[in-house]
């Protein structure tokens, strides 16, 4: 099998999943103020790189790059609130997608 | 200190596309209520002042919110300072503020109770992190009748670093059916063992501020939406994206957009209306 053969649901859901556990770790990390919190958000932007299996979520993904882009951001400028309501955001809108396609 | 540029930044540049959904989901001629924000200082450094919060209410279009000190470094020992805040706050704005008291259930209580009931407060917070107490506590078990018995709200922070939560409540609940109660943060990490355990408790409302939507997927799939009441948690939360969650996971989860009304204002007005 070739790398990005496999679309299925199950590939899917595994690699929304991938995204959904950086952002939980950066999103932790920014409560809690860790000295580590930029390369944090960076690894979620790592996670989002590319395209999704079969391009089935490139429009969701897209939507959180920008939105992680300008969160790391603000952060970096000093402005938490606005960059964690961007983070929050993208989660939320990953986590709804995951929970929409479990039930297609 | 807020920053005045912060109300656009929330809506602006990514967050236009998001921010312009939450507005066309809010339906028409609903007046958002948030039930639950700050106004003060926090040890953690965070401030916020009434006009402030204000300016984000009136960006966001939110009518009003119920409002309560931090954890604040100069609470001493009877929260008098912090409660004092939140009332002249009240007494500048009465149309958009509701304001609650906060307390220390370690320390004497008794006379601040009073006090602020006396004074107008409309409900209490209590905050069982940042105090440092369990739920079951009988200095906490007290101060809830004594709620109770006088038909006083209570907000209770029940979300992050929480770790007991429906167990050392019910059987207060139980004891006190009248008891108001709204569960801040809707319980998150035991979400699903307190939508079945105060299921028949109509008088429990699940408040939404700053709850991962898969959280609130979860609430919104297992009590009934009049149960439910938007929060922001203002200064931690903010407006566009706790409005998004809420909005996100009730339309993901099937919530008829005729219950969003109750849920972003009526189930919390009935209680100040």
């Amino acid at each position: 099998m070739k790398a990005g053969e496999r679309s299925d649901a199950a590939m899917r859901t595994a690699h929304l999943l991938r995204i959904d556990s950086y952002m939980d770790v950066a999103i932790l990390a920014m409560w809690t103020s860790s000295p580590r919190v930029d390369t944090m958000l960076g690894m979620v932007e790592a996670s989002l790189r590319g395209a999704s299996p079969g391009g089935k979520d490139d429009e969701l993904l897209e939507k959180l790059r920008a939105l992680v882009k300008e969160g790391r951001e603000y952060l970096a400028g000093g402005d938490f609130s606005v960059a964690m309501g961007r983070m929050r955001v993208a989660h939320d809108l990953l986590s709804l997608h995951i929970i929409r396609s479990a039930g297609e | 200190m807020e920053k005045a540029h912060d109300i656009e930044a929330l809506t602006g540049g990514a967050m236009a596309s998001i921010w312009s959904w939450v507005e066309a989901k809010i339906p028409a001629g609903v007046e958002v209520f948030d039930a639950h924000a700050h106004i003060g200082a926090d040890i953690d450094g965070r401030t916020m002042t009434a006009d402030a919060m204000r300016d984000r209410m009136e960006a966001a279009g939110v009518k009003r919110s119920i409002v309560f000190p931090l954890n604040d470094p100069n609470a001493r020992d009877d929260y008098s300072g912090p409660n004092d805040v939140v009332w002249n706050a009240y007494e500048e704005h009465p149309s958009s503020f509701v304001p609650f008291f906060r307390l220390n259930p370690h320390l004497d209580y008794d006379k601040e109770f009073g006090r602020c009931v006396e004074r107008g407060f409309m409900g209490l917070k209590l905050h069982p992190v940042s105090q440092k107490f369990e739920l079951d506590d009988p200095r906490v078990v007290r101060v809830l009748g004594m709620a109770a018995e006088i038909d006083l709200p209570v907000l209770i922070h029940t979300g992050f670093a929480m770790q007991r939560i429906v167990e050392p409540l019910l059987p207060t609940v139980e004891a006190h059916p009248e008891l108001r109660l709204i569960l801040g943060h809707c319980a998150m990490v035991e979400v699903l063992s307190a939508a079945h355990a105060f299921e028949e408790h109509s008088n429990v409302l699940f408040e939404t501020s700053v709850v991962q939507a898969k959280d609130l997927y979860v609430l919104c799939s297992s009590v009934d939406p009049s149960r439910i009441c938007y929060g922001s948690d203002i200064p931690y939360g903010d407006l566009p994206s706790t409005l998004h969650a809420i909005l996100g996971a009730a339309e993901a989860a099937g919530v008829p957009e005729a219950d969003l009304p109750g849920i972003l204002s009526k189930n919390i007005t009935r209680w100040f209306p």
